[in-house]
């Protein structure tokens, strides 16, 4: 249903007249309100538990007093009910209760990493008494290890069970149970150790004492209150979940989430919460590298060195070959200044049309008017996924797509607040309270989304294992949300498929014309995609080119391309591994042997870096001030770390590069190129760094295009395996993969390793194959990976998923875009890695 | 009484008892065909058992049995005395999902035996009880969840079942009629807690044993979110009686607010201790003297825990109290599961506070903090007391420990911890006081001597 307006009731507070939200129970209003009320069992995800007793209250209704005093916790407001929070019986309840709670805990808050920012501790210094009272023998248990992150000291736990419940019922992993009983019980870990941890890190945040803490921030960063705040957003999807990253003397101390309503409610996922080890990996590249010439000699020099360098070798193509002779390419996780600065650069300095931002949303051949305001214009906020009745995912595994968005659906279908239809290549956790599931085998994401549409509108072929889904989406009468990830950018023709979901968007709205919106929202591959999008795209969006700015002459492909013919002279790759992401690896490869000069610009070395002649040192997103966009067009800030490490925004670098080839410089500061996307795009509002809201803002395109969408219902064939190469391969983004910033984060050196084929239990017994065995996978076009097998149930018969970013193994190695089928082969020997 | 239970078997009649459910155990009724036979649902009734279930199933509209109970005034048997008519019509009518019947067999309270004897060894009175109970609210699956422990109540229960299905009394057409009646015999593992009534439907649904928040209440959302009415064996078992000799006849008995019989379980310092059937309103002295033999010679009662081990104790001199729900109260104790605990003046109280503490500490579920706390803090006291490291300070300190659980815990376990405590500081701080003045208290091996007579 589309979000509703809150009824309200009025109540008494405190002798204060008040009114609360009728649906929410008083606990949470009151507190709102400003009435103190303590708790630590109550927790805003979970349901009501009523366990700690400290939110007791006196309450009267319908002019009797309730013989107990009441949990607020529970508590549902209603018409003439009085409630007193600080009356004097309530106070000693708390006391009694705070006695209680306090027998077992240790008195060490002077060592305790919750010091500051513990609710037993400030319900101490409102309530607790004096002295002590109990002096029998406490309960001592020694610490232990939740999982790879979390740290349990028992000595300090509570028993308010909210991790427990959050494990049962947020999460759902059941990794925390209570075991015994009484004053005996402790919680105990039940991780699964084939299963990487998704979400336990945001027990940490609910743990209401210093009872779980972090791995990597116990005893390390020390105070909560001596550490700075920088508001930031997740770096790791296009959620854009929010973020404080906490700085402390001059060093990351750790990263908890900035409870947005609107985007994450606080909940973000492990990668995400711990990833921050990346930023100050001793890793980490803050001096120019120079590779040249022969062998693997390579000098160090430093940053305005190696930016003098990189501009001798620029001007000197430019200079020679003319206009359009360098290839510039940025990866998907940069700022929006940055693909700004970029922009410029090439337009101003470098005078090419041969740049390409973020990862190629389109395909090979490029964008059209109707695929771009597709992605411009028929998305929802996230709050409107949320409130949408029915979310149909499409090839899209949320959980390591979108994890913190993939959650809250996962708990609003568990809920029974949402229905969610999934279809994908494979299965997954994320459709575990899916109402319908369809596994449609790698590959056949077209044929699916044009059998639908053809199903909803009548017209064409159907095939029958989507009629069952195709019924569901005809009758929904509300809101409904279509999700699509990763499935149409890896797929053979996104562009295609762009056009295909439009039209199944329009028959599903077609279908149910009591619904006020059906929204078609694409999970991007990276956390500023849409920023990219809107740089490299920006005419196709109503924008207007300016400044001395050039349109991109293609996609990234076209750019490869020419790079690859010779026609380029030298590949500026700023902070993007195109070697092992980029699906076409061949055609990588041949450009980067093609061009004369290869500079790479980024934190961190990737495969790509090492086959640069150069690489410049760049900050990583928590160095400098900048803004992204998420998948909800959601234009926020990401704010530099409290952290003394300095590195130079992508911004001084092409200033410092144009500099040395005697340019102008491209702007002065990141306000400058923001007021010239103000400027050029209708709709965009005019913001700076320092006013953008702490919320984000919302953008909406005012000149978006009337692309038409194309509408094909001709089916395409199924993709199947042959006898020779049975299983088709599926290239699956995980939450933990190749990625810097899991890469560089130490915490997860443990986690989700080794990366391993994923195949159907059958399968694996038809080819004699067992758990662990090393095979090879040989591909129909000859190519050949060597990964060991993990049987897994979600795998359909027939398919192989692998991770799509492994540095040792890339999947782009079979793959050219087009589906990849492989025959297994059992290797000798153990495994390297 | 029941052969096998030589505890039993020096059991006094008395003109005051008007067996209901103990007929079958006289009449050693254990069969099917043994219970339709001769079976009588009052004693000088005609025999025949699963008449009154027939004639309810063919003929009594849900909306009459109700009335029938709520006009005989049944109340609930398991503790709280609950009017179970009332319960009963507290299912929604309107919500489309299966109801349950939950019969409480779990018998924990410390003191009580009496389900475990009805289940043993008049099965089918409960089996007849419970296909009425269905028919009131609509519900065709029963569940009687028995603790662990008691393995011949679960093999017994368990065989009378077959035998009724067997014999088509339960199954899809009971008696040949269109209203399918299942019965189940759930064990449980052995908690306390689980006899608690949210507990016990977390048990029966797999998970762990932890109170639920009442509002919903079961009747509205039980086991598996559907409405869900729970029972003590003994109110279903009392059921078949009221339908076959009457309202009027069950309205005859007992005093005008608890109306009919209850099943007492004496146990402690008496001659005889046993399990009788009686009206409510017999005073707890006729039930102590005549029933249970009285005290051994030269003892004098010092005290009497009237409803099993969460009550308070009852000082002598309201030895006389007539043993019904509202007189109890007014004497500032509670009837509870009517399991009378008789202590004499070889009983030291502090002993039998630690050893309840002890109880209630290991079988506190952990759920709330001032009953997983608070229980093990007095056991601790306790514990120290009776080692010889009393302080005078104890006794106040027990009282706030008291007064922070009483009332305040999440489920009535704690209540019934605290309960007993209150009551022993209240009312008995001499024997408290003779620790602290005699390091280490008086009377050992007095008191080995008593705990053994106390079984």
């Amino acid at each position: 249903m589309a979000k509703k307006p809150t009824e309200f009731v009025e109540i008494e507070i405190d002798d204060q007249l008040v009114s609360l939200p009728k649906d929410q129970v008083v606990l949470w209003s009151a507190r709102a309100l400003g009435f103190d009320i303590p708790h630590f069992c109550a927790h805003k995800w979970l349901e009501p538990y009523g366990a700690c007793r400290m939110c007791l209250a006196k309450v009267e209704l319908g002019g009797r007093m309730m013989p107990k005093l009441q949990t607020t916790c529970s508590l549902m407001p209603a018409e003439g009910m009085k409630i007193w929070t600080r009356h004097p019986e309530v106070i000693q309840v708390r006391r009694e209760q705070l006695e209680f709670h306090l027998l077992n805990h240790p008195l060490e808050c002077p060592v305790c990493d919750k010091g500051g920012e513990c609710m037993l501790q400030d319900q101490t210094m409102d309530h607790g008494m004096q002295e002590g009272r109990y002096i029998e023998q406490k309960k001592v248990r020694p610490d232990a290890m939740m999982n790879d992150y979390i740290r349990l000291n028992y000595k300090r736990c509570i028993h308010c069970k909210r991790c427990v419940n959050y494990a049962t019922d947020i999460d759902g992993s059941f990794f925390l149970q209570f075991v015994e009983r009484g004053a005996e019980t402790f919680i105990e870990s039940f991780a699964d150790p084939t299963e990487a941890p998704r979400f336990t890190g945001n027990v940490i945040d609910m743990c209401p004492v210093g009872a779980l803490t972090a791995r990597n921030y116990r005893f390390k960063m020390g105070r909560s209150w001596e550490q700075e705040l920088a508001p930031s957003v997740g770096s790791l999807d296009s959620v854009g979940a929010n973020i404080w990253l906490n700085g402390r003397l001059g060093d990351v101390a750790r990263i908890v989430p900035r409870d947005n309503p609107d985007i994450d409610n606080g909940l973000i996922d492990d990668a995400t919460r711990f990833s921050w080890e990346c930023i100050e990996d001793e890793r980490r590249v803050t001096r120019a590298i120079l590779r040249d010439g022969e062998g693997d000699g390579q000098e160090s020099l430093s940053r305005l060195k190696g930016e003098e360098e990189a501009a001798r070798r620029l001007l000197a193509v430019s200079s020679e070959h003319g206009p359009d002779s360098i290839g510039v390419i940025a990866g998907g996780g940069l700022n929006t200044e940055d693909y700004l600065a970029l922009r410029a650069f090439c337009g101003r300095v470098l005078d090419t049309a041969y740049y390409h931002c973020g990862d190629e949303l389109f395909g090979p051949q490029g964008p059209d008017e109707a695929a771009v305001a597709v992605l411009g214009g028929r998305f929802g906020e996230l709050s409107d996924v949320l409130a949408a009745s029915t979310v149909l995912s499409l090839g899209c595994d949320l959980f390591d797509e979108a994890p913190s968005l993939g959650l809250r659906i996962d708990i609003a279908a568990r809920r029974g607040q949402l229905t969610l239809l999934s279809a994908r290549g494979h299965g997954s956790d994320t459709d575990r309270f899916a109402s319908l599931f369809l596994n449609y085998g790698p590959g056949n994401l077209l044929r699916v989304v044009r059998g639908l549409t053809n199903a909803l509108s009548g017209e064409g072929e159907v095939p029958p294992e989507l009629e069952e889904l195709a019924e569901r989406l005809r009758g929904i009468g509300d809101d409904c949300a279509i999700l699509v990830g990763q499935e149409l950018w890896r797929s053979e023709n996104p562009l295609e498929l762009l056009h295909a979901l439009e039209a199944l968007r329009g028959v599903i709205e077609i279908n149910n014309p009591e619904a006020e919106a059906v929204y078609l929202n694409p999970v991007y591959p990276a956390a500023n995609s849409v920023g990219a999008l809107l740089v490299n795209d920006l005419a196709l969006l109503g924008g207007s080119s300016s400044n001395g700015t050039r349109p991109p002459a293609g996609s990234l492909h076209a750019v490869l391309e020419a790079a690859a013919s010779g026609k380029l002279k030298a590949l500026l790759i700023v902070d993007s591994d195109v070697l092992t992401c980029y699906p076409d690896r061949a055609l990588v490869e041949r450009a980067l042997s093609a061009v004369e000069h290869v500079i790479y610009c980024g934190p961190f070395a990737t495969p790509t870096s090492e086959a640069a002649h150069l690489h410049l040192p760049l900050g990583t997103w928590a160095h400098y001030d900048g803004t992204v966009l998420s998948m909800e067009w959601r234009l926020q800030k990401r704010s530099r770390a409290s952290i003394d490490s300095v590195a130079p925004s992508l911004l001084d670098v092409v200033n410092s590069i144009a500099a040395a080839m005697d340019c102008e410089h491209v702007a002065a500061d990141a306000d400058e190129l923001l007021a010239d996307l103000a400027r050029a795009v209708p709709g965009v509002p005019r913001v700076s760094l320092e006013t953008v809201p702490a919320a984000g803002v919302l953008l909406r395109l005012e000149g978006l295009p009337d692309g038409k969408t194309r509408i094909v219902n001709t089916l395409p064939d199924v993709v199947s395996g042959t006898a020779e190469f049975p299983l088709v391969v599926a290239a699956k983004r995980f939450l933990y993969n190749d990625r810097q910033e899991i890469r560089y984060s130490r915490v997860f050196d443990q986690v989700a390793k080794p990366f391993a084929a994923h195949v159907h239990p059958d399968d694996l017994e038809r080819l004699g194959l067992a758990d662990g065995d090393e095979v090879a996978l040989q591909s129909d076009n000859g190519e050949e990976l060597t990964l060991p097998v993990k049987p897994a149930r979600w795998v359909g018969p027939g398919s192989v998923v692998i991770n799509d970013y492994y540095v040792k193994q890339p999947a782009n190695q079979l793959a050219g875009g087009a589906p990849v089928r492989v025959a297994l082969n059992k290797l000798a020997g153990v495994r390297e890695d | 009484m029941a052969k096998g239970k030589p505890y039993l078997q020096n059991g006094v009649r008395h003109e005051c008892i008007t067996p209901v459910t103990t007929l079958d155990i006289e009449a050693g009724i254990r069969k099917l065909a043994d219970y339709r036979a001769k079976a009588r649902y009052v004693p000088d009734g005609e025999p025949g058992g699963y008449r009154a279930a027939e004639h309810v199933l063919r003929d009594v509209s849900p909306e009459e049995i109700i009335e029938r109970a709520k006009t005989a005034g049944l109340r609930g048997k398991g503790g709280a005395g609950f009017p179970a008519g009332l319960k009963w019509s507290f299912v929604p009518k309107d919500k489309p999902v299966p109801r349950y019947l939950a019969i409480n067999g779990d018998e924990g309270e410390p003191g009580t035996f009496k389900d475990r004897f009805l289940m043993e060894d008049a099965p089918h009175r409960l089996i007849e009880g419970a296909i009425i109970a269905c028919k009131s609210f609509g519900a065709h699956q029963a569940y009687c969840y028995i603790r662990g422990e008691f393995y011949d109540s679960i093999r017994l229960l368990g065989e009378a079942v077959k035998e009724a299905y067997a014999e088509g009394i339960l199954g899809d057409r009971p008696f040949g009629v269109d209203y399918p009646i299942h019965f189940a015999v759930h064990t449980g593992a052995g908690a306390y807690i689980c006899g608690e009534e949210t507990s016990m439907l977390s048990s029966i649904m797999g998970e762990r044993g932890h109170p639920r928040m009442k509002p919903p209440f079961p009747a509205v959302e039980g086991l598996w979110r559907c409405p869900t009415i729970i029972n003590n064996v003994e109110t279903i078992a009392t059921v078949p009686a009221i339908f076959d000799a009457g309202e009027d006849w069950f309205t005859a008995r007992g005093t005008e607010r608890s109306p009919g019989i209850k099943v007492v379980s004496v146990s402690g310092c008496v001659r005889n201790p046993g399990w009788w059937e009686i009206e409510y309103g017999t005073p707890i002295s006729t039930i102590i003297n005549e029933l249970a033999g009285g005290l051994r010679p030269g003892r004098k009662l010092k005290a009497v825990i009237p409803g099993g081990s969460s009550c308070p104790l009852m000082k002598p001199e309201h030895v006389d109290t007539p043993f019904d729900y509202e007189s109890v109260m007014q004497a500032g104790s509670m009837l509870g599961s009517a399991a009378m605990i008789v202590l004499d003046d070889t009983v030291d109280i502090v002993e039998v506070m630690r050893n309840f503490c002890h109880f209630y500490a290991h079988e506190s579920c952990g759920k709330c903090t001032p009953c997983r706390e608070g229980t093990r803090w007095m056991l601790q006291i306790h514990e120290r007391i009776v080692n010889g490291g009393g302080r005078p300070e104890d006794l106040a300190l027990l009282h706030d420990i008291v007064l922070g659980i009483e009332a305040k815990s999440f489920c009535p376990l704690g209540d019934a911890a605290a309960w007993p405590v209150k009551s022993a500081v209240e009312r008995y701080p001499e024997e408290y006081e003779r620790y602290f003045e005699t390091a280490g208290g008086g009377g050992e091996e007095e008191h080995e001597e008593t705990m053994a007579e106390a079984g």
